[in-house]
């Protein structure tokens, strides 16, 4: 597998003159990545912030174009952690496997959407409901799949970053990402009619 | 364009529109963090703290060595702690060491002797 760091693209080089910039660029994405991983407001903004604290305190030295691979890798250990410790609580405290608040929440961050301006109300209420849909269906994908999707579809990144990110191969990359896509279609059948 | 790449599209658009729906509330959060982040940055670096406390802790360890001073008694044993002995008693207790092993070692002609003279002068 070839580095990631070494191909990527000049933009990222370009884009970020600091860390400030980076992060500030970064963090609404990387905490709705969170909040859709993990469901819960205040757990997906600790894990942001403890992502932050990492890369600032570990990577500051390393070149801009390295930030963001870096950045989600250490995002995805720190949700790939929190799975893991969830799993041994659920099975401890089984009775407290109620939904959270925050799972119902999502649907009311789609309801407050400002949308685009060009966007009548009709499109804008379309919009929303159509959101709160792909988060649902989202959140339901495998761990794996959905970071296969986050990553290649949300952030953009290539194979190859996002196998460097997932610590695993190009092959597998794209199998999840298929999966996820597969999946995502069958759960959201009538999406494409609604454009 | 394939479907694929359309419906592709169509969830990166949502996606994206997403990020623009955030609380005033989380947006300070986040921006909050970011600056503490930073922040850590800009403070002394913490990866000297442990060498510099390690080494502070071992200079007070050797000075309070030096100060107190090691028991000499370890190096030099006195008559008191029966370790010491005079050259020349050693010299004694060496040869008294080697006649016994001698004596030892010639047990069975001493018992062969003793039994031949009883024989002898029954």
């Amino acid at each position: 597998m070839s580095n990631p760091m070494a191909v990527a693209n000049d933009e990222t080089k370009l884009a970020y003159q600091s860390q400030e910039e980076f992060l500030k660029h970064i963090e609404r994405r990387a905490f709705n990545m969170a909040r859709l991983g993990t469901s819960d407001r205040d757990v997906a903004m600790d894990i942001v912030q403890d992502s932050m604290y990492k890369l600032v305190e570990k990577y500051s030295a390393k070149p801009p174009a390295e930030w963001k691979p870096l950045f989600y890798q250490i995002l995805n250990r720190k949700l790939t952690d929190y799975y893991r410790r969830k799993a041994v609580r659920d099975k401890i405290f089984v009775w407290t496997k109620a939904q959270s608040e925050d799972e119902q929440s999502l649907s009311e961050v789609a309801d407050r959407t400002p949308g685009r301006p060009s966007e009548t109300p009709d499109e804008m209420m379309m919009r929303g409901q159509r959101i709160a849909r792909l988060s649902e269906s989202v959140q339901r994908l495998p761990h794996r799949q959905r970071q296969a999707f986050m990553l290649r579809c949300w952030e953009g990144l290539s194979t190859i970053e996002t196998a460097h990110v997932m610590s695993c191969s190009e092959g597998s990359v794209k199998t999840h990402y298929s999966r996820a896509m597969h999946r995502l279609r069958d759960m959201l059948e009538d999406y494409r009619h609604e454009q | 364009m394939s479907n694929n790449s359309q419906f592709e599209q169509a969830l990166q658009q949502d996606l994206y529109s997403l990020e623009t729906r955030a609380d005033a509330q989380d947006i300070f959060a986040l921006a909050q963090a970011r600056n503490q982040a930073l922040a850590q940055s800009r403070s002394p670096s913490k990866k000297l703290l442990w060498p510099t406390l390690g080494a502070s802790l071992a200079s007070v360890f050797f000075a309070v060595l030096l100060v107190n001073g090691p028991s000499w008694q370890m190096f030099n044993p006195t008559e008191s702690d029966g370790l010491f002995t005079d050259p020349d008693s050693s010299i004694l207790l060496s040869e008294f060491d080697a006649d016994s092993i001698e004596l030892y070692e010639d047990l069975d002609f001493y018992y062969w002797l003793a039994d031949t003279d009883v024989e002898g002068g029954s």
